[in-house]
């Protein structure tokens, strides 16, 4: 009896929560972005490997492609008037600095998507 | 008679539950570990490329005038609120009316800006903290920053687009 009590309590109480999952884009593996060498690789074998980017920025004497991929979790508890939640957003991201001879001049990644997580609000 | 006030307050959560609410909201975007690293690197003699290689990617990149500017940004919040929503009747239409009585939390916003040269030195680091705690303290190290982050990321949102017609007129001239 205490068993079903127990349940149904954990029932009611989940009947009210959600998690949910936002990704954008695809990510780059790490080893396609390593193929990428300042100085040598060229804008053509940039969208080669990377595809077209989400961004482009013209700079003062070059362009930057930008390629960006965010993961939200999103997590929330609702108790009749008492609503738990929780969003957290990271990101899978490569900056790429292309002259005007069309060579990669400076590159820059970071791979934290995963890093995005369920979770209470104070976490 | 705790019983039955406890059973009327039972039976009024329900109905409660559409108008009244506590919520503790938690946020996060971003890490700031980029953040942390901007003191290893030295302004007229880094370049664009260390900074790249090690900071990663910029949340925000821009030209203004003569200068590349980058931008990484790091946002964290907790927040507590008690609200009441109220629906009001109108011939047609639905409408409601909400109210917070009471609103408290923490931020911590952490940003840093670079700017490089034509030649890709870096000429300009500058970083910044914008906290506030839930005893109501508030701590906000050159808020100038922050303000001239939030038009750039504007300006930087909407370059796409404008660039041509910037072009445009360069070459015009």
């Amino acid at each position: 009896m205490r068993k079903l009590i127990a349940l149904a309590a954990t029932v009611a109480v989940l009947n009210g929560c959600y998690v949910s999952k936002k990704k954008d884009d695809r990510p780059w593996p790490s080893e396609i972005v390593a193929r990428i060498v300042v100085g040598k690789t060229t804008k053509a074998e940039v969208l080669q490997l990377l595809g077209p980017p989400k961004q482009i920025i013209r700079l003062l004497e070059s362009e930057a492609y930008m390629y960006i991929a965010p993961v939200e979790k999103n997590s929330g508890l609702v108790l009749l008037v008492l609503n738990l939640s929780r969003s957290d957003r990271q990101y899978d991201a490569v900056t790429v600095i292309i002259n005007r001879q069309d060579i990669v001049t400076a590159v820059g990644s970071r791979f934290t998507a995963d890093e995005a997580s369920y979770g209470p609000p104070w976490d | 008679m705790g019983l039955i006030r406890a059973a009327i307050l039972a039976a009024f959560l329900p109905v409660l539950g559409g108008c009244v609410s506590f919520a503790l909201e938690g946020s996060r975007d971003n890490l700031p570990d980029a953040i942390l690293k901007v003191h290893k690197l030295q302004a007229g003699k880094s370049t664009l490329r260390e900074a790249l290689e090690r900071l990663g990617p910029p949340d925000v990149l821009l030209r203004v005038r003569d200068f590349d500017r980058l931008y990484y940004v790091a946002w964290d919040s907790l927040s507590f609120k008690f609200s009441i929503s109220a629906p009001i009747p109108f011939p047609g239409r639905s409408m409601s009316t909400d109210a917070f009585i009471l609103g408290i939390g923490s931020e911590e916003f952490r940003l840093a800006r670079l700017e490089f040269d034509r030649q890709g030195i870096l000429r300009y680091v500058q970083t910044g903290d914008f906290v506030s705690t839930t005893h109501g303290e508030y701590f906000a190290i050159d808020n100038r920053i922050v303000e001239t982050f939030l038009e750039d990321r504007a300006r930087a949102l909407g370059m796409a687009a404008q660039d041509d017609d910037d072009d445009d007129l360069d070459e015009k001239k």
